[in-house]
């Protein structure tokens, strides 16, 4: 590696890898929830 | 045949970029070869490249090769002109930002991670972002974090936050910051409100604080055998995607990013003025034009069509983003919007002032277009003539720039609460001041106007 990637910033990732991971779930599950509403209003879109 | 380095490639040991018969070359070194293999053998380069996300390259014969150290050497596609971030408007720098981590989400799926996140590994070619540093790219070591996430940090995310969040003309900061805004100074600069937002406490706010905190700390004692796995890693590109895209600025109300809808022509002499710098610009049959002062781009667009390129400088960033959201919307090519301040233009910069180009060094333009401009720098800044021709003259082969006289309401507009102290303001005496630089070819009066347009060939030095 060529560059520095300070310490603090390495720690940081690794301190907060949970929370990164949390985050990324808790998008998933709203995406999916977004999805699910969003087919739900097109089938009730196509049936009128 | 003489090889030339390119100035600003010398950070990075595994090769470095050069020119050499007019050709653009990458050089492989040894030390670098099992990863250079490891890339290419993956399929991540044709991944990429296939994609647009990364530029092109051939690989040449090893004759090309410019040391010793040797492993391959590359022709990679050239891009049509290099620019640089502080340049960029801030919807050219969120491409970016996003390219980049596209880049880093594909390398991430494959066993890569991208060693560096520096602005400057993106140009742009054909209006969108691309990847240029092949050598970004190497095997993950199992469970380590990004190394190159604080450099991502501070080319992209704190610039971008504080020209959203604070001001827009904190992009010049990236000038005087060529390794970008440092994670505290972006800290300090953003309003109370963006800590609480999730994204900018944690990858600016705490990001400084961890930053200051553990600058002398070994990594392993404070934080132990935790790992960061690739899952994570894309969990965290991913975050700043959103942080990146939640960002956003929105060009409005400045004076000349309305200029396209208030200017002092009727219809048909727009017209006309079109018709004649296009007849202009086509008579040099030029490939590259730098339209200066360009605004939102509309006589960039008219002369795109008698030249393959043409890249539009103007000092507001509104113009350059509406600009610059034009060519995107319209999958524009051969223009490229960029900012530019002609009283303060791009200098050379960093190590030894070589290692990014002044604009002039980017330069000769075969035709540099300068349409209403000449009375902002003459009378606006105080410029004097011959000096406003000297600048020209350093930029490109050939002129093509519109007299606006004093007459002429934009610049009634300028003298209206300043005493006028630029007697030697007068057509005459602006022929007399570019004709030490430039041979006036043609000159049309433009119709509805008492404007001129004057087309120069700039005198052999």
């Amino acid at each position: 590696m060529y560059i520095d990637g300070a310490a603090g910033s390495l720690i940081l990732q690794m301190l907060a890898a949970g929370i990164i991971a949390l985050g990324a779930t808790l998008r998933s599950v709203r995406e999916s929830v977004k999805r699910f509403f969003r087919g739900a209003r097109r089938a009730r879109n196509n049936e009128e | 045949m003489i090889a030339e380095r390119v100035r600003g490639s010398y950070r990075d040991p595994s090769g470095f970029v050069y020119q050499s018969g007019g050709e653009l070359y990458r050089q492989v070194n040894t030390s670098f070869a099992a990863e250079f293999d490891a890339c290419e053998s993956s399929g991540l380069y044709d991944d990429l490249a296939s994609a647009g996300l990364l530029i092109g390259h051939e690989r040449v014969a090893l004759d090309h090769a410019v040391t010793p150290e040797a492993y391959a050497v590359l022709r990679p596609t050239r891009v049509d002109f290099i620019s640089y971030p502080f340049e960029w408007s801030f919807g050219e720098l969120k491409d970016a930002a996003l390219l980049t981590l596209d880049v880093q989400k594909r390398a991430l799926e494959r066993g890569f991670v991208l060693r560096d996140a520096s602005a400057y590994n993106v140009q742009f070619q054909d209006g969108r972002p691309v990847f240029i540093d092949t050598l970004s790219f190497e095997r993950r070591s199992e469970d380590s974090p990004w190394r190159a996430y604080k450099q991502f940090c501070e080319h992209f995310v704190v610039p971008l936050a504080v020209m959203s969040e604070r001001d827009i003309r904190c992009q010049k900061l990236l000038r005087s910051n060529l390794d970008g805004i440092p994670l505290d100074l972006g800290s300090s600069l953003l309003p109370a409100r963006s800590w609480l937002a999730p994204g900018q406490l944690l990858h600016i706010h705490l990001h400084a604080r961890a930053t200051r905190r553990y600058r002398e700390a070994s990594v392993s004692a404070v934080a132990g055998n935790r790992n960061v796995t690739a899952k994570t890693l894309i969990a965290l590109t991913e975050s700043l995607r959103g942080v990146i895209e939640r960002l956003d600025w929105r060009p409005a109300g400045t004076e000349w990013a309305d200029y396209e809808h208030d200017h002092n022509y009727s219809e048909a002499a727009h017209e006309a003025k079109r018709q004649l710098v296009r007849d202009f610009v086509a008579a040099s049959r030029p490939r590259m034009v730098w339209d200066i002062g360009g605004n939102t781009g509309m006589f960039t667009r008219v002369v795109r069509s008698v030249a393959p390129m043409v890249v539009c400088f103007d000092v507001d960033p509104a113009a350059v983003e509406q600009n610059y959201r034009r060519v995107r919307s319209a999958r524009e090519t051969g223009i490229l919007p960029l900012l530019l301040d002609m009283m303060n233009p791009t200098p050379s910069l960093g190590w030894a002032n070589e290692e990014r180009q002044s604009i002039a060094a980017r330069g000769p333009a075969d035709v540099v277009m300068a349409l209403a401009l000449v009375h902002h720098l003459a009378i606006g800044n105080n410029v004097p003539l011959p000096r406003v021709a000297e600048a020209f003259a350093s930029l490109g082969r050939e002129l093509v720039i519109e007299f606006v006289p004093k007459s002429d309401s934009q610049v009634a507009r300028l003298l209206r609460n300043r005493p006028d102290i630029f007697p030697d303001y007068t057509e005459p005496e602006f022929e007399r001041a570019f004709s030490e630089s430039f041979v006036i070819e043609a000159r049309e009066p433009i119709p509805g106007s008492e404007r001129a347009l004057y087309r120069m060939r700039r005198r052999a030095a």
